[in-house]
């Protein structure tokens, strides 16, 4: 993938240029780009939302505090349906890079022969992981060379071995991930929650408080996102995120989407059931609108 | 330790005579009360027995109150009445030249919510900033907020508003902005991938 940066210069202007710090979500150390124009260009680097910040470079170490920058690497993948030569539907889904999990995708296409037209469904098509090219006979018969029309994604979802709908393969700083969406040109409009950003991450849970049995009823979950656009208009600039567990036990904090760039924070969180449960988190406006709600598990080391 | 300040009636205060008011106390949303005695008296303040740590009454809680005179029967005891005694969350600024971060932690689960607001030093009848932060009545939780387009080397006042129901109370802060950067920062960037 490519990274690509542009600025407008300040006045007055750098005398030695720019740094362009970045570092794709969950790394930790930013690595460093010196420029002298108001460009940057980061070639071949691996699929992964990525944060950072530019400065102006004033020579002997006087720099500018820096602007923050973010950017979630949603990508398309496409969906195509033929008939072989045996009178079976074949799906064939592809993507300009492999995702890091597997992927569930259904919808449905119209065949037509004999000026009959029919609706047909296919049901979590599995996409699997690192591909950029898989085929699957969906099965069925389609005599008449039928002509396939209006091809429809209605519902694609990774699969996270750990937590369900929430990125977290790996316990902590899970490193990368991009979103795929579907038959689209542009990423879609964000809807102002963290959580619809591919870049939403659990990234460890610590326990703080341990019962006399060894079971931890308390503990301070981290989360990060980046947010690479500001939300058009919000009712608010804070959203609250809620975790709420299978006793209606809620916890919550709340998180800003007032900044371009990366955002942490912790929600310390009561615990019941066991650790391992299956939880929901969902954001908030203000006003108590519900913008999003995933599953998850706690990001536990084993 | 919270101060409480509680207007109460009490039943039949005229005659005969008070021998002892009963005072009794709970946090709002319990059950059981806690009860003590005390004798007539002109002062208008009395310390809740303090002889064993339950029953030290916790800072920034509702309490319900009652008074009952006593003066040879028990009369009806007053109406209940409720109070609570904010004190200040230890807030942490952390200022630019233009911005100042502001984070403190949620004192209790009865509070509501947190009106925060700003204005100049030298102009405080005028507010510049304000923003509720809702607390959910979850606790404990760090109460986090970022006060933009102010000017550098400037000092500003901060009020924070605890409410928790038809309580709040008022707790000002100063913060000074740092001084502008000499160094000035790139603008309209962009990022994109692909």
């Amino acid at each position: 993938m490519e990274l690509s940066l542009a600025w407008v210069a300040p006045v007055p202007a750098p005398t030695c240029g720019y740094k362009a710090l970045y570092r794709a979500n969950g790394q930790t150390a930013y690595t460093e780009v010196s420029t002298s124009g108001t460009t940057a260009t980061i070639s071949s680097i691996p699929p992964a939302c990525y944060e950072g910040l530019v400065k102006s470079d004033f020579c002997s170490g006087n720099t500018a505090t820096g602007v923050p920058f973010g950017i979630n690497a949603y990508q398309p993948f496409y969906v195509d349906i033929t008939i072989n030569e045996s009178a079976e539907a074949v799906i064939e889904i592809t993507s300009d890079y492999g995702n890091p999990y597997d992927l569930l995708v259904s919808g449905s296409f119209v065949a037509t022969a004999n000026q009959q037209s029919n609706t047909y469904y296919f049901n979590d098509i599995t996409y699997p992981a690192g591909s950029t090219d898989y085929s699957e006979i969906l099965g069925g018969s389609y005599p008449g060379s039928p002509v396939i029309s209006d091809i429809t994604v209605t519902d694609f979802s990774p699969i996270f071995n750990e937590g369900q709908q929430l990125q977290q393969l790996d316990p902590v700083n899970t490193p990368e991930y991009f979103e795929f969406f579907w038959n689209e040109v542009s990423p879609p409009e964000w809807d102002g929650s963290p959580l619809s950003l591919p870049s939403f991450t659990l990234n460890q849970f610590t326990a703080t408080d341990i019962d006399t049995s060894g079971n931890t009823i308390a503990g301070a979950l981290n989360f990060s996102y980046i947010i690479s656009e500001l939300y058009d208009t919000p009712p608010s600039t804070l959203v609250e995120l809620i975790i709420t567990d299978d006793n209606y036990n809620t916890s919550s904090t709340f998180v800003s989407i007032a900044e371009v760039g990366l955002v942490t924070g912790t929600i310390n969180m009561a615990v019941t059931g066991t650790v391992q449960q299956t939880r929901q988190i969902s954001a908030y406006w203000l006003d108590t609108t519900l913008i999003d709600q995933r599953y998850f598990r706690l990001p536990i080391i084993s | 330790m919270a101060t409480f300040h509680i207007p109460v009636t009490c039943e039949n205060i005229i005659s005969p005579a008070s021998t002892n008011f009963r005072i009794r106390y709970r946090l709002m949303g319990d059950v059981a009360w806690t009860s003590f005695l005390v004798a007539p008296t002109s002062a208008t303040t009395i310390t809740i027995p303090q002889d064993s740590p339950t029953t030290v009454l916790d800072d920034n809680r509702i309490y319900d109150f009652q008074v009952q005179n006593i003066n040879g029967a028990d009369n009806p005891l007053s109406l209940i009445s409720q109070s609570i005694g904010f004190t200040a969350p230890e807030v942490t600024f952390s200022p630019t030249d233009t911005t100042v971060g502001v984070s403190f932690p949620n004192l209790s689960v009865d509070i509501d919510s947190y009106t925060l607001q700003v204005t100049t030093a030298i102009d405080p009848g005028t507010i510049i900033f304000t923003t509720p932060l809702p607390t959910g009545n979850v606790y404990p939780q760090t109460m986090t907020t970022l006060i933009e387009f102010l000017d550098p080397a400037s000092t500003y006042r901060v009020i924070l508003n605890p409410v928790a129901n038809q309580f709040t109370a008022q707790f000002v802060y100063a913060v000074t902005t740092l001084v502008d950067n000499p160094y000035p920062n790139v603008t309209s960037l962009t990022a994109t991938l692909s």
